[in-house]
């Protein structure tokens, strides 16, 4: 309940944040700083597509990891499951993946995003491909993973507001954000796994 | 589960090659070589009340031999008056529901100091 609070709470207000851009204006600060490339009709695409695709990814995450949906359902789970992996799939994955070569700051933070597309690309199809096999462990494990990263988008806004009101400056606060969010995301998913993983083989004990 | 997985990676490759293409052309252009500068630090300058630090030394100076003991005293003050400032513009800081994004926050900044600015000018006149 301590850990979901926070999660499900700044997860509805990224949600809730994404919706005004749906309004097509571009007054707003992110837009306007890259005023020079929304003027491209494909990046234009790309980032809608993306933001829809990831306020979905983790409104439907938010029903996945639920055990009581769960157990109560199990359709729900695959109904919006099946959205999940869609939509990384085929729309989030690829945006993130085509916008990252535009994002800001160093050849660095623009590799790091590279590699949270095809890592998020790449955890959600093992996740998938697990399942199909039956392997709920694995498909736990994977899903985890690929959430951890659908998530850094909630985490890297949390650490840019809690920066700020440190008072770094913006592109120090934007790059350091950044790799913490992803990092610490990758890390605090391998130590849940690592500790589910511990309960799993200590079953196995006499 | 084959099919999606072609899919998905041609998906990814296409977008690969594409955002490269798209990269080396936009790369060459200068608007998007100046797209993300920052000009954040004038509006930080404005905001510290320096000039006064300046005219107490020399005012203090010229009517007395016992500056030493006098000088350090509106000097300290001024200090004192840039902290509270830099304070006040710390407490301004306040997190709003819009700062939840991936926009820059520094224009906000720059616009509570400007405020801040403003309102000092009135007080003064």
């Amino acid at each position: 309940m301590l850990f979901w609070a926070p999660v499900v709470g700044f997860s509805l207000l990224l949600i809730y944040n994404t919706i005004p851009y749906f309004s097509f204006e571009k007054d707003f600060r992110f837009i306007s700083e890259r005023s020079f490339l929304f003027e491209s009709l494909f990046y234009n695409l790309s980032f809608y597509v993306h933001i829809a695709a990831g306020a979905i990814c983790i409104g439907a995450a938010l029903i996945q990891f639920s055990r009581y949906i769960l157990k109560k359902s199990k359709a729900i789970h695959r109904i919006s499951g099946k959205l999940y992996v869609f939509v990384v799939l085929f729309l989030g994955a690829p945006t993130g993946l085509f916008m990252s070569f535009f994002a800001k700051g160093s050849f660095w933070e623009r590799a790091l995003f590279m590699f949270m597309a095809c890592w998020w690309f790449v955890t959600t199809l093992y996740g998938l491909s697990t399942i199909r096999k039956k392997n709920i462990i694995a498909h736990k494990i994977w899903m985890m993973r690929s959430y951890a990263m659908a998530m850094t988008a909630v985490t890297f806004r949390v650490y840019h507001l809690l920066f700020y009101m440190l008072g770094w400056g913006h592109l120090q606060n934007y790059e350091i954000s950044l790799w913490i969010s992803v990092i610490g995301n990758m890390l605090f998913a391998e130590w849940i796994v690592w500790k589910q993983s511990r309960h799993y083989l200590k079953s196995f004990a006499v | 589960m084959k099919t999606m997985m072609y899919i998905g990676a041609a998906l990814m490759v296409g977008a690969s090659i594409y955002g490269y293409a798209n990269y080396e052309k936009a790369r060459k252009k200068k608007e998007f070589s100046e797209m993300y500068k920052e000009p954040a630090p004038v509006a930080r300058m404005v905001s510290q009340p320096e000039a006064p630090v300046v005219e107490e030394k020399a005012d203090v100076s010229k009517t007395s031999k016992t500056a030493a003991t006098k000088v350090d005293l509106p000097v300290k003050k001024s200090t004192a008056a840039k902290t509270t400032t830099e304070r006040k513009i710390a407490k301004k800081r306040k997190i709003r529901r819009e700062f939840f994004s991936r926009g820059g926050l520094d224009d906000r900044f720059i616009e509570v100091a400007d405020s801040m600015v403003k309102k000092k000018t009135v007080k003064e006149l």
